[in-house]
């Protein structure tokens, strides 16, 4: 009894071992193994084997008495097993190994107790602190996504578990388009970024596959790149010796959310919106201890109806039952002419492309080739499609119509009508190899091809407008291949491999690795694409008569598929080494360098552009070459953690580190350089003012057998003299040019963090945890317009608010909007969190932080010109100042409970409350410098200034109405004498609750375990009770969807700038209103799913 | 390095990266050349202010954008600082200037204001009476939109109309800007603008007009069934639709158009629609200006409607149609050209038997006049109406339904002529004999040949005793130098003139 408890004392203690941080697809584990008299036993056996699926890893401790595993599953539980001849064997059960992070087993004294071979058993503690983790992580496993409450299923609904997470992807105040999200280490990031959802339409993976996931915000371990904020590393599911397998369903509808915000009906909540979810889950083995298998399916269906439209009788619309003046006759007409003389097949006329759908597969194998070789293999596929009726009304060439084409004056077919889809389809190969007791080897390739595409029913054929006859351009019926859909899709191909290899060598474990990644994005967009026709009336259509407009837009030199395009190539090379100073004191040290290579090949320059001198502040001309893009950088990531046992008894421990980070950049971003520049493609648009349209009379321009193919119509148009090539001195000069500074560098931070973790001595897991992070931008991402002059020569306003008024014809040139770098930037989070488990049915967690990040520009938008004009600013776009990220959610506090009874009950209750779901900025409502953009950041003058007239109104009224505002609004009042930053007035503070709560019926047949589980999940419960909690608040409309509060007036004869402000700002002028909108309200998504074993 | 300066000195490295991130909210400045003040304010009674300069290098000012009244001293100078003054003399208006100081390449702007330019709050009469070039701020309703492209409409607010001649944008913008969409300007709004007066062919305009205001009208026309808003001659009815956004909608029908005009419905609801009705039009074309009224307790709204209906034409002799109602009823003359004013639209005096000539203001198209070979002495038929300019009337929207081409010839030449009585000739000799006063039977001659003239009428279309008497009305004698109108008939074996339309006389030279 006594030498049990001899050696639970022991266990206390912590090991020196520090293992390897963090990595994207497994687990690994690391201790030290002693004898009775602490001195490390060499040469011990250590087995640790996956309870679920039997897979083994061995290995011998080392001349410090260390052992490590490298590569591992992760999960559990574990059970490792220590030998050794002449000692008593040990046995630790109950191991959980976390993703990405290594597990440092207690060290164990092995006792020479020759009396008993009796093994000892010890169970292994449930509290997080044998995990080495040097910067800011948070791991979510499967249970803990099983139990969280949600209704729409998403990814992003189970990042809130991380204290820097709870906004969409974006972390820690960064941009959500930058962060990382892998699967298996495969890249499922939106990187084109025209949007900031994800791929496959914002959830490209079923939670139900996913096994684990990792939010990262600060890991010191040089193989973790990719992302300025945060990072996701998600695992899927693999099969187990035991079959299990499962069915759902989930289901949503208007009727189970609420209707009303603060006593008010809100307009269209009961119309009809549904969303239900099949899928199932299979895994087991193939061959036991060898080979497993795991797939999942799912598919959801949203019933929608995307063309109402029908052709009527007799010809009069009747807009109330979505009658179209069109006739069923002439539909039939044009149908059948098109069918007899081009072969063509419009679709039906009566029975359109509807439902939303959304389809998921993955599959899944994982091999134990033996011991020391496990590899896995994963695919997996989606696809999101919504239908759409054919664009309303745009066209070229021509007067647009002002009745869409789909409506109560004019029909479309069948075919017409284009889907969206988003696609994905990513494999990962990840071999993870011990080849020797101290090297261990991780061989990770993986694929992804990340689309979004158009879609259609329809064969190759123009697109046909036909009009009213009357004259008057009128749209009256539309066939043919949808007229923007013809090769318009974003493409996103990547494949990535890395070798990591690992060396143990005493206190040390040396990794080193390699990284290649290539990424191809191209952004397709064809006008016209497949030939476009506009006749005046039906029988001018079907008689033959010559067609109003003509257009066609094709690519140079036979390019069948145009695109502005990017292709890189990023290669890595890292070292680490991870060492045991002392047994109370690890540090990790290591150096990652990456070049990033890009391929020109995609490009032509315009000379036209290349032409154009630009100069900078110091009077140098500088010139915009399209042909080019930036040229090859390396960026040095030198990273240093540490872990700290301050009393040796692993109850507190100080932890942090301190390294650059470089991320990623919405790939549109540089696309846009070619997308304007010209050289990719030809838009030809005929009509009467340039062509003689009788050569396209008799009928659509066919080829020999008589098809209108594209290619018969590019011939005609080459035929009549249209351009077939283009080289770098056709170029001209576009309204305005995109260009990308050839030093560019992809974003870079420099991230520090200082963490205290404390076990607070109680008999159960009961941890706190305070973490500082603060992140310096080495590299942020702006955009400048080379065509502006410093405002520094600017003549400036007299007064308090004395910023430059740029002259009228204040450009040089062409604008020119540059991506380009600056370092300007930093922010900081601090995060303080409690987890507690006092029994083993309850788990409890608690976390506030505070985020603050200070950036340039945010890149608002997708267009460059959008991503650094929407900034508030006084002095203009070029001088912008920092302000608080627009992602920024400065304040959150979360608390969650789950809880388990024994009959089958299982409740989630997450807490969440915030301030700053909406910032904005207080602006004029006019452009007060002149700089052509109306986002112009307001000088809040102080009372003194305002009484001495250094800050002036039209009226006293005025004055009287503002300053009573400013002393009333908390952010005015402190800020009185600045002018306003961007993006720093905050919405106050929303409480939400939010239920989980699952019941399980569980039967058991044979050896099977057989469970119905019903779920409930509920947002914002307290909005159910009452229509007014838990909803956010907004600016309050009566000021207007922007802060927009002051209005310049022009300058009095002084030459000061004179004010006037909105009619509703005065002293009593709330601020906040609650928001009305159906987000706001409660929602209930309810299930059922069969489970076995 | 020693765990015990380890922490220390990372807690160190946190201080050293915080210090690095203060973002100066200091304005950007140029390096080479800084002045003490860039806006720079003059009395307005004339006066001079001075700014302190700071330049790395030599500095001049860009001559060009300096304006006259203004004087700047010194214009140029090296580095290091420099008082520089401004002065001018006293302005009636404000006025301002931008000027560049070049320096080392690079340019300070500064702008100069005397003063700020005022603007005159004036009603439409006092605009219309007011001097030129002057800005003047006007508040009234768009009673006409005459283009949308450029902006021009008709402001009335009661005391007159004036055209504007351009309307900017909403960024300032003038010329094709579409102003008229952009601002949402429709027929019965009240909008305030400002602008400079100009006068153009005798129309008063405000030029480029800045938009202050824009009070929307609560009525508005959408549309009339028919939709010319016109009755049939036979009568009927016209349907004015309209929107309304004011307490319900009266109508007023103008006294003149009381007696034909009359409304017969009117329906109630946002989207009213007043029937007017009209019966059989005896007289000739007809049309009334109806007033839509609306009120919601503060704002009051008017719009206007023109209703027509179809009538005959009226023939009329000169007489006749000057003293007509102006209107639009249409109007038939047949009479003599007995002037042209102009030859490309056709302005012409008519003159018929009553000696009272009739100012037409164009027939038909520009060029018709020319292209229909009219001229002097021709016999033309028109349809107008009765108008007037400056109080003087006229016909206007003349068309030509026919002619006699009347062709001048001497009297010799005329002799020679076959007889028909549809061919007119114009001729002029001495009167030599006058045979009957009453009628005005009488020979003329020339230097080559003698005519009998079967009559000397006071003009065109004088039947019966209208015939009579005119030598002496018109105070012809022997002697005297006449010009008339006829055709030939041979009676009796002599040779005539006959028909004979009297054109013109003159007292021989003594």
């Amino acid at each position: 009894m006594l030498k049990r408890f001899y050696f639970s004392a022991l266990m206390m203690l912590l090991a020196g071992a520090i293992a390897l941080n963090a990595q994207i697809t497994t687990s690994s584990i690391s201790g030290v193994i002693v004898d009775e008299a602490n001195e490390p036993l060499i040469g011990a056996v250590v087995k640790l084997v996956h309870g679920p699926s039997g897979t083994e890893y061995n290995t011998v401790t080392n001349l410090d008495g260390r052992f490590y595993l490298q590569g591992m599953r992760t999960g559990g539980p574990y059970t490792a097993t220590i030998s050794y001849v002449g000692y008593q064997n040990t046995v630790v059960n109950g191991i959980i190994l976390e993703l990405g992070e290594n597990y440092n087993l207690q060290q164990i004294a092995m006792s020479t107790d020759a009396n008993t071979l009796q093994e000892v058993v010890v169970t292994a503690s449930g509290s997080k602190f044998p995990i080495d983790k040097t910067g800011a992580s948070t791991n979510i496993t499967n249970v803990q996504i099983t139990n969280l409450p949600t209704v729409t299923r998403s990814i992003t609904d189970v990042t809130r578990l991380s204290p820097y997470g709870g906004n969409g992807m974006a972390f820690a105040g960064a941009d959500g388009r930058t962060a990382n999200f892998t699967v298996d280490g495969a890249n499922f990031n939106n990187n084109f970024g025209l949007s900031d959802k994800l791929p496959g339409g914002g959830n490209p993976i079923s939670l139900d596959a996913i096994e684990e996931m990792q939010v990262v915000i600060s890991p010191f371990d040089v193989r973790q790149t990719n992302f300025i904020g945060g990072g996701v590393n998600a695992i899927t599911k693999s099969g187990n010796n035991t079959f299990k397998g499962s069915a759902y369903i989930y289901h949503r509808n208007e009727h189970m959310r609420g209707d009303a915000v603060d006593g008010q009906q809100l307009a269209g909540a009961r119309e009809k919106d549904r969303n239900t979810t099949y899928g199932f889950t299979l895994g087991g083995p193939i061959i036991k201890n060898k080979l497993f298998f795991f797939v999942n399916g799912e598919m959801a269906k949203i019933p929608t109806v995307a063309n109402r439209w029908r052709a009527s009788e007799n010809g009069v619309a009747d807009p109330d039952n979505y009658l179209s003046r069109t006739t069923i006759a002439d539909m039939a007409r044009v149908q059948k002419h098109v069918k007899d003389k081009y072969g063509y097949d419009t679709g039906s006329f009566t029975d359109f492309p509807a439902d939303e759908s959304n389809y998921k597969l993955l599959a899944r194998i994982d091999w134990n080739i033996n011991s020391d070789h496990h590899l896995a293999l994963r695919y997996n596929y989606t696809k999101n499609n919504i239908w759409n009726a054919a664009n309303a009304s745009s066209m070229d060439g021509g007067t647009r119509s002002a009745f869409a084409r789909a409506s109560q004056y004019s029909m479309i077919f069948a075919n017409s009508m284009y889907s969206m889809q988003n696609l994905v389809h990513s494999l990962s190969f990840d071999l993870n190899s011990r080849l020797t007791d101290n090297l261990s080897n991780q061989f990770l390739a993986t694929w992804s091809k990340l689309d979004d595409v158009r879609g259609t029913n329809s064969s190759e054929f123009p697109f046909i407008d036909i009009l009213d006859g009357t004259g008057t351009t009128g749209n009256y019926m539309a066939l043919g291949y949808e007229l923007f859909t013809w090769n318009n899709a974003v493409h996103n191909t990547i494949w990535n491999i890395k070798d990591d290899i690992t060396y143990y060598a005493g206190n040390h474990k040396i990794t080193a690795g390699i990284n290649f990644e290539h990424q191809m994005a191209d952004n397709q967009y064809m006008r016209n694409g497949s030939g476009y026709y506009r006749y005046q009336s039906v029988d001018d259509f079907i008689n033959g008569a010559a067609p109003e407009v003509v257009c066609l837009t094709y690519g140079y030199d036979g390019e069948k598929a145009p695109a502005a395009r990017v292709q890189f190539n990023k290669a890595g090379i890292y070292g680490q080494d991870e060492w045991n100073v002392t047994p109370k004191f690890k540090l990790t040290y290591g150096l990652r360098i990456d070049g990033l290579f890009f391929n020109n090949k995609d490009l032509m320059t315009n000379q036209a552009i290349l032409a154009l001198n630009y100069y900078d502040n110091d009077g140098n001309v500088r010139n915009i070459d399209t042909g080019k893009w930036p040229k090859t950088s390396i960026t040095f990531s030198p990273r240093v953690g540490f872990i700290w046992d301050v009393m040796g008894n692993k109850s507190l421990k100080v932890r942090g580190g301190t390294g650059l980070f470089s991320g990623r950049l919405p790939l549109v971003f540089f696309t846009n350089m070619p997308t304007n520049g010209g050289m990719v493609q030809f838009q030809a648009q005929l009509n009467s003012k340039n062509t003689d349209m009788s050569l396209f009379e008799g009928g659509l321009v066919t080829d020999a057998n008589g098809h209108a193919t594209i290619d018969a119509l590019q011939q005609k148009l080459f035929s009549m003299g249209y351009p077939q090539t283009v080289r770098p001195e056709d170029g001209t000069v576009p309204s305005a040019v995109n260009g990308v500074d050839p030093k560019f560098k992809m974003p870079q931070v420099w991230k520090t963090s200082i963490a205290i973790d404390y076990a607070i001595p109680v008999s159960f897991p009961f941890e706190l945890t305070g973490e500082f992070i603060f992140n310096k931008t080495i590299n942020a991402v702006s955009i400048s317009d080379w065509s502006i002059p410093s405002v520094g020569g600017f003549a400036r306003f007299n007064g308090a608010d004395n910023r430059p008024i740029y002259p009228s014809g204040f450009r040089t040139g062409t604008k020119a909007f540059v991506l380009e770098n600056t370092s300007k930037g930093y922010g900081w989070s601090a995060n303080i969190m409690a987890t507690a488990k006092p029994a083993d049915w309850v788990s409890l967690m608690a976390s506030y932080t505070h985020t603050v990040s200070k950036e340039v520009t945010g890149m608002p938008g997708s267009a460059a010109e959008s991503a650094f004009t929407y900034v508030p600013t006084w002095e203009g776009p070029n001088n912008i100042r920092l302000h608080n990220s627009q992602y920024v959610t400065p304040d959150r506090f979360i608390a969650s409970a789950t809880l388990h009874d024994r009959s089958g009950n299982h409740y989630s209750l997450i807490y969440e409350t915030w301030r700053g779901g909406y910032n904005y900025s207080y602006m004029t409502s006019n452009d007060m410098n002149g700089d052509g953009y109306n986002y112009d950041a307001i000088y809040i003058p102080t009372d003194e200034q305002v009484a001495n007239r250094e800050f002036r109104f039209v009226s006293d009224n005025d004055r009287d109405r503002f300053m009573d505002y400013v002393h009333k609004d908390s952010y005015l009042k402190k800020h009185q004498g600045e002018y306003a930053e961007g993006y720093s007035v905050y919405s106050p503070w929303v409480h939400r609750i939010d239920l989980g709560y699952k019941h399980d019926f569980t039967f058991r047949a044979g050896e099977t375990k057989h469970t119905i589980q019903l779920s409930f999940d509920m947002k914002n419960v307290l909005n159910f009770f009452n229509s007014s909690w838990g909803v956010s608040k907004y600016l309050n409309p009566e000021i207007g969807s922007d802060a927009r509060i002051l209005e310049y007036k022009g300058v009095d004869a002084d030459g000061y700038a004179t004010f006037s402000t909105n009619k509703a700002i005065n002293g009593n002028t709330k601020t906040w209103t609650p928001n009305h909108n159906i987000g706001q309200c409660w929602n209930v998504s309810i299930g059922v799913k069969y489970i076995f074993n | 390095m020693k765990l015990k300066y380890f922490i220390p000195a990372f807690i160190a490295l946190f201080g050293v990266v915080l210090s690095s991130c203060s973002d100066e909210d200091t304005m950007t400045l140029l390096k080479e050349i800084q002045v003490s003040r860039s806006y720079v304010p003059i009395n307005l009674d004339g006066g001079e202010a001075t700014i302190d300069i700071a330049a790395t290098d030599s500095w001049s000012f860009e001559e060009a954008d300096i304006p006259e009244w203004l004087t700047i001293s010194p214009m140029n100078g090296g580095a290091g600082e420099t008082k520089i003054k401004f002065s001018a003399p006293a302005a009636n208006n404000g006025r301002n200037a931008d000027l560049k100081i070049k320096c080392a390449g690079r340019t300070q702007n500064i702008k100069v204001i005397q003063g700020l330019p005022v603007v005159q709050n004036a009603t439409c009469a006092e605009v219309i009476e007011g001097p030129e070039s002057k800005t003047y701020r006007v508040t009234g309703a768009v009673t006409r939109i005459a283009n949308t492209e450029y902006g021009n409409w008709y402001l009335d607010d009661g005391t007159g109309e004036i055209y504007i001649y351009g309307t900017l944008d909403k960024n300032g913008k003038a010329g094709k800007n579409n102003s008229i969409a952009a601002w949402g300007i429709e027929v019965g709004d009240v909008i305030t603008v400002e602008g400079p007066k100009t006068v153009y062919n005798g129309v008063v305009e405000l030029v480029d007009v800045k938009v202050v205001k824009i009070v929307k009208s609560l009525l508005k026309i959408d549309g009339y069934d028919p939709e010319d808003a016109t009755i049939p001659k036979e009568g009927g009815d016209v349907e004015v639709n309209l929107t309304c956004k004011g307490n319900g909608v009266s109508v007023e029908i103008p006294e003149n158009a009381k007696n034909w005009l009359a409304i017969s419905n009117i329906t109630a609801g946002s989207n009213p629609t007043v029937t007017f009705h009209a019966n059989a039009n005896a007289g000739g074309d007809r049309s009334a200006e109806v007033i839509f009224k609306t009120s919601n307790g503060s704002q009051e709204s008017v719009v206007t409607a023109t209703i027509h209906q179809i009538g005959s034409i009226v023939a009329v002799n000169c007489l006749e149609f000057l003293e007509a109602d102006e209107g639009d009823t249409q109007y038939r003359i047949t009479a003599v050209i007995q002037e042209v004013k102009n030859t490309t639209y056709g302005n012409v005096y008519l003159r018929d038997w009553t000696d009272e000539p009739v100012y037409v203001y164009g027939i038909g198209a520009k060029g018709e006049f020319q292209n229909l070979g009219l001229k002097e002495g021709d016999i033309v038929t028109l349809v107008g109406k009765r108008g007037s300019y400056n109080g003087s009337p006229q016909m206007t929207g003349a068309q030509y339904e026919s002619h006699i081409s009347v062709t001048d010839i001497s009297i010799a030449d005329f002799l020679t002529k076959p007889d028909s009585e549809d061919v007119y000739y114009r001729l002029t000799g001495q009167i030599t004999d006058v045979d009957n006063p009453t009628y005005g039977n009488l020979t003329l001659s020339d230097d080559d040949a003698d005519v009998y003239v079967y009559g000397c009428y006071p003009g065109w279309g004088a039947t019966g005793d209208n015939r009579k008497n005119w030598l002496e009305t018109a105070g012809i004698e022997i002697e005297d130098n006449l010009t008339i109108i006829g055709y030939k008939k041979t009676y009796n074996g002599k040779i005539e003139l006959c028909g004979g339309i009297y054109f013109s006389h003159s007292k021989p030279a003594q």
